[in-house]
């Protein structure tokens, strides 16, 4: 089966054993779109169906590695989304960044680590990320770093 | 043995409680007033920028440090009427501008994009403009610095280009742009300094006077000025400026005053007394029917 037919099928699927065995090709072939879309320095970004699949993904990880490797896609489509140049700034891109630091906040709690392996991409958002509700829930990651360091140092 | 591994312990804890530190730091500058809807918790973000103007080592290496630079530069620019946090988000962008030399490039390509950004108000522009003066007294190695340098005077404040530009009196600002003519006329700037910094200043009268910020601008040093630095405007530059404010010209879904469309004409008619590329070769290579 191609990446492009699994795609189609995964929405429907996504629980069932058979499919379950593919996920980690299906990630990998995700995080080879995020990162060329990062090298690339344009606005290409992700199709509807796969930030679609990367949410399924993101609901049920199998592994630590998995749920890394999702942080990690979802750090780089942060980035992207908020440092390309777009002349008209839409509604649903905004929401998109929402909904990016929201997963990020639920993931980073599940990694271990989460400041030493992803702090070093967000310096620059701070000044970048400006619109209120965004600042917002940008705190609430950082907050998320905050609570997993203080476990850290406590144990 | 036992030790080594308490000292390495020891270690890592104090570490993680000064990435703690930080990190709270950021969240306190960002903290909302919640009685208030959008009104930001003055108590806390002024608190944590004391705390962080008194601190006593910097490491520019560390993201933490970076993430603290890039808030103020965020706080610089969105605290258009937040007098307090506007002075203390600058006075933490000097404190760190002069104890972190890496930070100082960052901080250079923030002031050319926010001398090129036309709907920024004139409050930050100045506030961009007074860290620009203060980084070229510091800095001895970027070369648009260095040839800026000769517009200050420290000697003599009056003669010092940046005091006068950022004068509250508009006839300070013209001779701060005649002084800035005849230092060109005397020795001509680098073009990247002239792109990237005079030219936004000087379209900056222009630009306020479009946003209804100031009045109309009764002296032809702007123009003359607009006229000198575009002739050294490379093709794209100088019709990316051309078609900005010819676009303003001919645009239909915003209206000016009387005041605004002449001085708008006055612009787009400097710019076209700029024009210095040679089309003669250009035209010969197209064949005539």
């Amino acid at each position: 089966m191609s990446i492009r037919d699994y795609t189609s099928c995964f929405l429907f699927l996504a629980d069932d054993p058979l499919i379950c065995d593919e996920n980690e090709r299906l990630l990998n072939y995700l995080k080879q779109i995020s990162i060329s879309m990062i090298d690339s320095k344009n606005s290409m970004s992700l199709t509807e169906k796969e930030f679609e699949i990367l949410l399924v993904l993101t609901r049920k990880p199998s592994t630590i590695a998995m749920t890394e490797e999702l942080s990690s896609i979802f750090v780089r489509l942060l980035r992207q989304n908020v440092l390309t140049k777009k002349k008209k700034k839409s509604s649903s891109k905004s929401e998109l960044v929402l909904s990016i630091l929201s997963i990020l906040e639920n993931l980073f709690r599940q990694i271990e680590n989460p400041f030493e392996k992803h702090f070093k991409e967000f310096p620059i958002l701070f000044s970048k990320i400006v619109e209120r509700e965004q600042r917002i829930n940008l705190m609430k990651v950082v907050q998320v770093f905050i609570d997993r360091s203080s476990q850290e140092n406590s144990e | 043995m036992r030790k080594f591994r308490f000292f390495v312990r020891r270690k890592r804890k104090t570490f993680l409680f000064r990435q703690i530190w930080f990190l709270e730091q950021l969240i306190e500058l960002n903290a909302w007033n919640p009685n208030q809807v959008d009104e930001p918790d003055y108590q806390r973000r002024l608190t944590s920028y004391r705390k962080i103007c008194e601190l006593n080592e910097f490491d520019e290496e560390k993201n933490e440090f970076l993430c603290l630079f890039h808030n103020f530069l965020y706080e610089l620019k969105s605290s258009v009427k937040d007098l307090s946090l506007r002075e203390y988000a600058s006075q933490s962008i000097d404190l760190f501008l002069n104890k972190m030399t890496k930070f100082r490039s960052i901080f250079l390509n923030e002031v050319r994009s926010s001398l090129k950004n036309t709907s920024l108000s004139s409050e930050v522009r100045h506030e961009f403009l007074r860290h620009l003066s203060s980084l070229i007294e510091i800095e001895q190695e970027n070369e648009d610095l260095l040839d800026l340098k000769r517009l200050k005077n420290s000697k003599d404040p009056e003669l010092d280009f940046f005091n006068n530009i950022l004068h509250v009196q508009i006839h300070r600002r013209f001779r701060a742009l005649r002084r800035l003519k005849l230092n060109d006329e005397e020795k001509p700037f680098r073009s990247s300094t002239v792109e990237h910094f005079l030219l936004p200043i000087v379209c900056s009268f222009v630009n306020d006077v479009l946003a209804e910020e100031k009045q109309e601008i009764h002296d032809e040093i702007v123009f003359q000025c607009l006229t000198n630095f575009s002739q050294r405007l490379n093709w794209s530059k100088f019709n990316e400026i051309f078609q900005f404010y010819f676009r303003q010209l001919t645009n239909e879904t915003r209206s000016f005053t009387l005041l605004q469309k002449r001085c708008l004409t006055k612009t787009v008619s400097s710019i076209i007394d700029a024009f210095h590329f040679d089309i003669r070769q250009e035209q010969s290579s197209f064949p005539i029917d």
